[in-house]
Formats: structure tokens, C-alpha cells, sequence
């Protein structure tokens, strides 16, 4: 059992650890320490996953823990999302007696979903799953004083705990019927034909319980009140990292079931609904946090057209990680643009901000941009490689819905641009500090520098191979 | 180079107008029509150097961009493109010249204008289908800021009703450049590897599929019956000076207006350059000659309103309303006598065109 396969994983364990415990001991004036101490262990974890980037894809820890590029790439996009995360918080916890164990918090929340990326069992799968989801849920709901935080924090607790059991049973089934856990096991089990209707019924329920942190549709119901009122940095982080942890753990799974139950159906259906509902409801959010949930949404029902074709097309998977990259990038950006301007969520509040923010319209319009998939921002190569790999796997009509979905966002993304540069009024407004200001604007960058250096992120997502596939 | 320069320098210069806030009005329009004159130059350059009988593609560069999916930053013009190009150039600069009341954002207004030369430009020098694709819809973000800026009446509506339909097209477009770009081997979104390889010529339902959605984007594009419900919402709003000169340059990048027109600056085949690239691809044809006789019935009628139009400009009473409106100044009628004497001068003297872009035609119509 080589512990230094998980180094990444236990840094991340001991430093919040060690976060939580001083914590304690340092005045309060002092906690942003803690936020240091964040991004340092984050920083050194992602250098340690870049170190071991050529490595073998392989299992690790009795066959448990999946070390290949899938999972590699996923702990960079969740480790880098985490570092501008506790970049943007100092400054919006400063008054909060509880500042320094947040950071600790946000480590248990990513190492949760680096454990959904690289599970290649279902036991592992469920302990990353409820890892990030009991540590989110303290997380969105720590202004615990203001009740709209109450409120998202209790729905998300409501709709998680129906998921996550759902996903438990859904993992009992399959035990029950091959008498394992691990990914090697299962997959032979499965490839001997046991009955397919509990096949069904477990493949439908862990479905749902992923879908839970995909954001997805039917058990979506928290994204838009999690951003509307979880702390901006955490709402940032959350709707980021359980969808890619979700995303890449999905893919995984989905790669063992047999081809007579027609998951890619499922899936494709899953996508279909996920994207217009998330359109529909975004259309006249008069909120830009929500409409920001709500476009989330939608976003996780475009990668999901990747995980349809898994099985199918090479590139799926490459499809899916620039996908989920380039929506890591802009949605930090939009939300570090959010902190940067104390929070504020009405759109009306955001009136003619291109007069006085001239940097801050900026960004949010080039975020905007990139979430409908303009060239030649990044969000482009996500959507243009997603459209690629559902064309070039015989699912035409899934591309032909997203298009249609995308002209149907241009509405509402149009309705916030509108509103940053129209209006011919100034306005005064309090800002947040250099930090969560020089966040924003390297993550802005980053939105148009990954989208003109869009080579280096395809070809760094293209040479993994599939993910570790187990040979029964 | 020459090429690329004419892209860039009309981006560098909207930038230093985005940039560097100082900018009093005059300046910025003084900076706008200085730095709009150099891709018009360059233009003529390219021109002077162009070979009417040499390569089918010339002037070419061409620089990787994300060599995983087969997209360089490739720029290149036959006759035709050089021709559009060039009159795409003049058309900005006299639209930067002509003096419009920018509502005292004079920055924004020219930096825009520079942005939107720059991608209409763009549209039509490059030789990667991918790029093309870039440019285009860069062309609908400058195009929506100008319009819901300093357009009139309903501006925002008229804007946004705008941007919604054209992504409609240019998304349907992306489908059918990817439709064309899975057929071909290696993968490549170079047109003229494209040309050569025709990957969809006897591909049957899917080349009908791919031309399909090519043509309904261009079709949204290029205001045609069924498809045109956004093209009054855009115009109207836009009813002064200045803005027909918007307008002609809009259609000019959206490859040109199908119906009949009375000026021939603009009616240079250049819609055929598209679609005629899809209907090579796809192996289709289409030589109709009552649609020839459409077309001429077409071209009577818009005859007969335009002398309507000429009737009432110089007969009968001047209405009180008009009475007051001042003449044109010394820089509109030095604007608009150049257009003129071009409308002219390519009337009395076609071959200059005609030279051009003939190659080219041969080429398109396959009769190589």
C-alpha cells in the first residue's frame, strides 16, 4: 500500500488539519494566516500532481484509487479553483469570529471532490461524495445569521440527503448482485449479465445521486439558491468542484455498465432536460448570482453531452476536462468580480457599471461571453470540442439541442451586458481590496489567454489516455 | 505581412482608444480616421501586388494556432476576397470620416468601429474555416455595442433582437464547419487542404445535411425572405447620416445582399463565395435559369421604386419639414464623392474589377 501515491490527497488532509487546530490558538486579527497556509498546501499539492504528470495510469491502495490523467487533470482545475477561492476570502470573513476554520473547511471540500475524480469504487465514491457534501453544507450556510443562507444551506442539506441515499442504495444493488465494490471487480461482474432491471435500477440511482453534484436535473434545486446566497468565494467553489469531481467520477462509472440498459440515453436525456430547464428558469432572473446558479445548470447539461459518448469517441474525455476547465476559469472570474464588488446580487445594483468599473464590466462581459462560447475565449474550445465529440459519436441532434440552448442563453447573458454598459448613470460603489481585485482580473485574463492559448490546455487534456480502464 | 497588418492595426488602434482614457472627442475621431486609412492603403498594396493569373490563393500566411485540432491564424485572398476586402477597408474609412454625433462618447463609438474593421476584415482575408468562424462572430459583438450604443428608437431591443438571430445562424454554421471538418482527413480547417480533399463530394444524405446548415446560417446572414425578421429591427433604429454607410459595410460582411442592388461597389458576387464554397464541397449545383428570370422580374421592380424615390426627391413642393435641415458640409461631400466617383468610375470602367475577380469566379463555378 505505497502512501506516497495519495502525497497530494494527505497534504491537502493534514494541512486542514492543521489549519482547524491553530486556528484555535491565533488571535483573530491574524486568521488571514490561515488563508496563506490554504494556498500554500494547495500550491505545493498541485506541484506534486504535476510532478508525478507522466507517471503510469494505475490503481492504487488496494485497487481503490485511481492515479491516471482523468483524475490528474480534475485535482488540478479543483486544487487551482480552491487557491482563488481562499484568495477571494480574507477580506469577506474578516469580521466572522469563525474566519480561520473556514480555510480548513475548504480544504475538506476539495479534497472531497478530488476523492469523487479518482474513486474506482463505490465505497470510496460514497466517502468522497458525502465528504464534499457535509463539508458544503456548513460552508454555504456559514453566515448563519442571514436567513437566505439559511434557507440555501437547508435546501441543499434536504435534496443532499435524499441524493445521497439514493446513490448509497444504488450502490448496495450492485454489491448485492456481483459482491463487489471495487471498479475491477464490478466490471467483470456486470460483463457476466446479471439480471438488468437491478442493473437498471442501481445505474438510475447513483445517477441521481451524481446528478446531485453535477447540478443537474431533477435534484438541481440548490445551485441558484447556493449561489445566490452561500458566500460568494464558497458559492464560486462549490458550483465549480462537485461538478468536475461529479463529472470525471460519472464518466468513470459509466465506462463499467453494459451496453443492453442504454445509459447513453439516459444521459442524453439527462443533458437535454438539465439544459433547458437551466436556460428557462436563467431567462428573467433580475438576481445575477442566481442567474449565475442558473447558468450553472445549464452548463452541467452541456458536459454531459461528453459523458453520453464516453464509450465511444476517443476525445469524449478530453471534451469533457477543457469543458469543465475553461467553465472553472470563467465562473471564478465571475465570481471573484462579484466579491470584488462586496457582493452585491440585484441587477439592477450592477447599472451602468462599465462608467465607473470600467476593469470589472470588463471581465464579467468577457465572462459572459465565454459561458455562451464566444471565440476567442475559452469557453469556445470547450463547447466547439463538446459539439465535436456528440457529432463525430452519432448524437447530431444532442449538438443541434445545445446550439439551441446557447442561443436561448445569449438572451439573459445579453440582459446583464445590457445593463453593465448601457445605462448612462454613474454610480459610486465600495470595493473589496487588492486581493479579491488581483483575482479577478488574473482569472478575467486567464478567460481570454486559455481561450488564444487554447492549444496548451487541449493538448495537456488530449494526451491522457481513457481513464484507467480495468481489464476483467 | 501586408495582410496581417491590415487586422492588426485597426485592433491596436480600437485598444488605444480603449485604454488610455484621455481622449478628447476630436482626437479620438482624428486618431479613428488615421488609423483606418493605413488598412485602406495596405489594401491597395495587396491589390498593386495581386496576380490575376497566378495562384488561386496569394499573398498567404501562416502561423499554427492550436495545431491539436488542424486551426492556424491563415490569411490569404483570391480575387474576390481581395476585391471585398479592399471595399470593406474604403467603406470603414468613410464611415469613420463621415461625422456622426457619437452623444458625447466619441471613444467608445470609434474604438468599436475600429474593432468591427478589424473582424470584418478578418472574415474575409482568412483561408481557415475555423478562423472565419472566429472573426464572424467577432464581427456580431462589435456590430451589438454599436448598434445598442448609438442606435435610435429602441436601440437595446433592436440590438438584441439582432445578436439572438445572427448567433442563430452563425451557430448552425459552426454545426455544418464541424460536419465538413469530421469528413475530412487529416483533420484540418485549412480551405484550401478542404478544396483539395472535397471530404463530403459523394457523401450523399450527410453532404445534403452539412450544405443544409450551411446555407441556413448564411441564408440568416444575408437577409433573405423567411429569414430577415431582424434586419428592419436593426436598420431602423439607425436612420441617419452615417448610418447607411453601417449598413452597406454590414452586408458587405454578411457576404453581400442578394437582391438587386443599384450600386455595383457592393454587388461584386461576393455572396457567391460562400455558398459556392459549400455547393463545391457538397458536389451540389445549381444552374437555373428561371431563376435568372425571377431575378430579372426582382430587378424591375426595385427599378421602378427607385424612380419612385428619385421622383419625389426632385419634384414637386419642398415640405416645411425639411426647410431648415442644413446642407451637406465640406467632409460629407468629400466622403460621398468618393463613394460616387467609385460607383462611376467602376460603371464606366469595369475591367478594373472585372480583371480581378474573374480568376477567381472561374475557379468557383468549377470550371477549372
Amino acid at each position: 500500500m505505497p502512501v506516497s501515491d495519495l502525497l497530494p490527497e494527505l497534504m491537502v488532509l493534514i494541512g486542514a488539519a492543521a489549519i482547524v487546530v491553530s486556528a484555535s490558538f491565533l488571535p483573530h486579527r491574524l486568521h488571514w494566516l490561515c488563508a496563506v497556509a490554504a494556498i500554500a498546501v494547495l500550491l505545493a499539492s498541485s506541484v506534486v500532481v504535476c510532478l508525478r504528470w507522466n507517471d503510469p495510469a494505475q490503481l492504487t491502495f488496494s485497487g481503490i484509487w485511481a492515479l491516471d490523467g482523468g483524475a490528474g487533470f480534475a485535482k488540478l482545475v479543483i486544487f487551482g479553483s480552491a487557491i482563488a477561492a481562499s484568495a477571494l476570502s480574507p477580506q469577506w470573513m474578516a469580521t466572522d469570529r469563525r474566519h480561520g476554520e473556514y480555510y480548513g473547511l475548504l480544504l475538506f471540500v476539495a479534497l472531497g471532490a478530488v476523492m469523487m475524480a479518482a474513486a474506482a469504487d463505490t465505497m470510496e465514491l460514497i466517502i468522497g461524495v458525502l465528504l464534499s457534501s457535509v463539508t458544503s453544507y456548513a460552508l454555504v450556510g456559514y453566515h448563519r445569521q442571514w436567513s437566505p443562507a439559511q434557507e440555501a444551506a437547508m435546501k441543499y442539506f434536504l435534496i443532499g440527503a435524499l441524493a445521497n441515499a439514493l446513490l448509497v442504495v444504488g450502490v448496495v444493488l450492485l454489491f448485492g448482485l456481483t459482491g463487489a465494490t471495487g471498479y475491477r471487480e464490478l466490471s467483470a461482474g456486470l460483463a457476466a449479465n446479471p439480471d438488468p432491471w437491478v442493473v437498471t435500477v442501481a445505474f438510475v440511482f447513483i445517477l441521481v445521486g451524481l446528478a446531485f453534484k453535477l447540478g443537474a436535473t431533477p435534484v438541481h434545486m440548490w445551485v441558484p439558491d447556493v449561489a445566490q446566497a452561500a458566500p460568494a468565494p464558497v458559492a464560486a467553489l462549490v458550483t465549480i468542484i462537485t461538478k468536475v469531481g461529479a463529472a470525471v467520477a460519472l464518466a468513470r462509472f459509466t465506462l463499467l455498465l453494459p451496453e443492453n440498459i442504454a445509459w447513453p440515453w439516459a444521459i442524453a436525456l439527462m443533458a437535454t432536460v438539465t439544459m433547458i430547464w437551466g436556460n428557462l428558469a436563467a431567462l428573467w432572473q433580475t438576481n445575477l448570482r442566481r442567474l449565475l446558479g442558473w447558468s450553472a445548470v445549464s452548463q452541467s447539461g452541456y458536459a454531459l453531452m461528453a459523458i453520453v459518448v464516453i464509450g465511444v469517441v476517443d476525445q469524449a474525455l478530453a471534451a469533457l476536462l477543457v469543458f469543465l476547465a475553461s467553465y472553472a476559469v470563467a465562473n471564478l472570474a465571475a465570481f471573484s468580480a462579484v466579491v470584488y464588488l462586496r457582493g452585491r446580487t440585484d441587477l439592477s445594483d450592477y447599472r451602468g457599471l462599465a462608467r465607473q468599473r470600467p476593469w470589472t464590466a470588463a471581465v464579467i462581459i468577457l465572462v459572459l461571453l465565454s459561458f455562451l462560447g464566444l471565440p476567442p475565449l475559452v469557453g469556445f474550445f470547450g463547447k466547439f470540442l463538446l459539439f465535436s465529440v456528440v457529432i463525430e459519436g452519432g448524437y447530431a441532434w444532442l449538438a443541434v439541442v445545445a446550439v439551441i440552448n446557447t442561443v436561448v442563453s445569449l438572451f439573459y447573458y445579453l440582459r446583464v451586458i445590457a445593463v453593465l454598459v448601457l445605462p448612462r448613470e454613474h454610480q459610486h460603489s465600495a470595493d473589496m481590496g487588492w486581493a479579491a481585485g488581483t483575482t479577478m482580473i488574473v482569472t478575467g485574463l486567464l478567460v481570454l489567454a486559455l481561450g488564444l492559448g487554447a492549444n496548451g490546455l487541449i493538448e495537456l487534456a488530449r494526451v491522457l489516455l481513457a481513464p484507467y480502464h480495468p481489464v476483467p | 505581412m501586408i495582410l496581417t497588418a491590415a487586422l492588426a492595426i485597426p485592433l491596436l488602434g480600437a485598444l488605444a482608444l480603449a485604454l488610455w482614457t484621455g481622449w478628447s472627442q476630436s482626437a479620438a475621431r482624428r486618431w479613428a480616421v488615421a488609423v483606418s486609412i493605413i488598412p485602406l492603403a495596405l489594401m491597395a498594396l495587396a491589390w498593386w501586388r495581386f496576380d490575376n493569373n497566378g495562384a488561386m490563393f496569394q499573398l498567404v500566411e501562416e502561423v499554427e494556432w492550436v495545431p491539436t485540432l488542424g486551426m492556424g491564424f491563415r490569411l490569404g485572398v483570391d480575387g474576390i476576397a481581395l476585391a471585398v476586402a479592399a471595399m470593406s477597408a474604403l467603406l470603414f474609412t468613410a464611415a469613420i470620416a463621415y461625422p456622426v454625433d457619437t452623444r458625447g462618447s466619441a471613444r467608445q463609438y470609434y474604438a468599436w468601429l475600429l474593432f468591427l474593421e478589424a473582424a470584418s476584415l478578418g472574415v474575409f482575408l482568412t483561408l481557415d474555416l475555423l478562423l472565419f468562424y472566429v472573426f464572424f462572430d467577432l464581427t456580431l459583438v462589435g456590430m451589438y455595442f454599436l448598434i445598442a450604443g448609438w442606435g435610435h428608437g429602441k436601440p437595446e431591443r433592436a440590438a438584441l433582437k439582432f445578436f439572438i438571430y445572427t448567433l442563430f445562424g452563425s451557430l448552425f454554421l459552426l454545426l455544418a464547419i464541424l460536419g465538413l471538418y469530421l469528413a475530412a482527413d487529416p483533420l484540418t480547417f485549412d480551405m484550401r487542404e478542404l478544396i483539395a480533399q472535397q471530404p463530403l463530394a459523394g457523401a450523399g444524405v450527410i453532404a445534403s445535411v452539412v450544405m443544409a446548415a450551411f446555407l441556413l446560417g448564411f441564408l440568416i446572414k444575408t437577409p433573405l425572405a423567411r429569414f430577415h425578421t431582424w434586419l428592419p429591427a436593426a436598420r431602423c433604429p439607425r436612420r441617419r447620416a452615417g448610418a447607411s454607410f453601417r449598413h452597406s459595410g454590414r452586408r458587405v460582411v454578411e457576404n453581400g445582399d442578394l437582391w438587386p442592388d443599384p450600386d455595383p461597389v457592393q454587388h461584386d458576387g461576393r455572396h457567391l463565395h460562400p455558398v459556392g464554397l459549400a455547393s463545391r464541397y457538397s458536389g451540389a449545383d445549381f444552374r437555373y435559369l428561371w431563376l435568372a428570370g425571377v431575378a430579372l422580374l426582382g430587378l424591375l421592380i426595385s427599378a421602378a421604386l427607385f424612380l419612385r424615390i428619385l421622383q419625389s426627391l426632385f419634384f414637386g413642393e419642398l415640405p416645411d419639414r425639411w426647410k431648415s435641415m442644413p446642407d451637406l458640409n465640406a467632409i460629407e461631400v468629400s466622403v460621398l464623392g468618393v463613394l460616387l466617383g467609385l460607383v462611376v468610375l467602376i460603371g464606366v470602367y469595369p475591367a478594373v474589377l472585372i480583371d480581378l475577380v474573374e480568376t477567381s469566379i472561374v475557379w468557383l463555378v468549377g470550371g477549372q
